[in-house]
């Protein structure tokens, strides 16, 4: 028996060594401690393989994109707010709401061409192959917002 | 064949053994065989179950190699896709008017 068990553990510390080397060889350690510190910069610099040079006129693109990223948001908040304060006030015309409803879609949509515009200028920016592919996996989650993304983003550190 | 040989046949033709029964005799010998066993040393026993041990050993090493495999791949695409989202949340002006309405 204490030769069976001495067996058992030496199998399950082997098994276990096993599982250790493989997640270290294919595990990423740095992009964990990106994910973990939300270093989106560093990870894309990463990803795509980009020099100096490419990051810079990225991050220029970036600065210039976010001031109209702003007005973007100032002007959904505004029909957002607007749609909430009718929603809460009672006997307001259907056809009212489904005006302020159709706004506040319209403004999400003019944003959500802005953002697909400025991720085509900055694939534009990377090696084509990398382009390519920046663009086929983040323009999905630009339509997937509302269903499965950024909500939740920073809730599971 | 002499007088003393004839003797001796006739006796042993003779001769019945009749033992006593033993009710203990059983558990004896099954007594020092484990004894026998646990006294053994464990690369004997190992040598003595190498089949068994040579597969358990094989299946362990493959099971959590692949599992310890199959979890960094699914941590790395985790990280990736999660910095994708922190990413887009940037420049996504959707997320942000949603983040600054909920203060």
């Amino acid at each position: 028996m204490r030769n069976f068990l001495l067996s058992v553990v030496l199998i399950v510390a082997a098994g276990a060594a096993a599982w250790t080397y493989a997640y270290r060889r294919c595990c990423d350690p740095d992009l964990r401690a990106a994910a973990r510190a939300g270093d989106a910069e560093h990870w894309l610099r990463r990803e795509f393989h980009l020099n100096d040079a490419q990051m810079a006129a990225i991050e220029k693109l970036q600065a210039d994109y976010a001031k109209e990223c702003s007005v973007h948001c100032h002007r959904i908040m505004e029909a957002k707010e607007a749609l909430m304060a009718l929603e809460s006030e009672s006997n307001i015309p259907v056809a009212r709401l489904t005006t302020a409803r159709t706004e506040v879609a319209q403004r999400e949509a003019e944003c959500r061409d802005a953002i697909r515009g400025h991720l085509r200028k900055v694939a534009a920016l990377m090696p084509p192959a990398e382009g390519r592919r920046y663009l086929a996996m983040l323009l999905p989650k630009v339509d997937a917002f509302r269903h499965e993304g950024a909500p939740n983003l920073r809730l599971d550190p | 064949m002499n007088n003393e040989e004839h003797k001796v046949r006739q006796a042993l033709a003779e001769w019945r053994l009749e033992p006593e029964a033993d009710p203990g005799f059983r558990s004896r010998v099954w007594r020092r065989i484990d004894r026998a066993v646990d006294s053994e040393t464990w690369l004997v026993y190992v040598r003595r179950n190498a089949a068994s041990v040579a597969l358990a050993l094989g299946l362990a090493l493959v099971a959590g190699g692949w599992f310890g495999r199959v979890y960094a791949q699914q941590q790395v695409k985790r990280d990736r896709d999660r910095l994708a989202w922190d990413y887009l949340a940037s420049i996504d002006a959707r997320y942000q008017a949603d983040q600054l309405m909920k203060r």
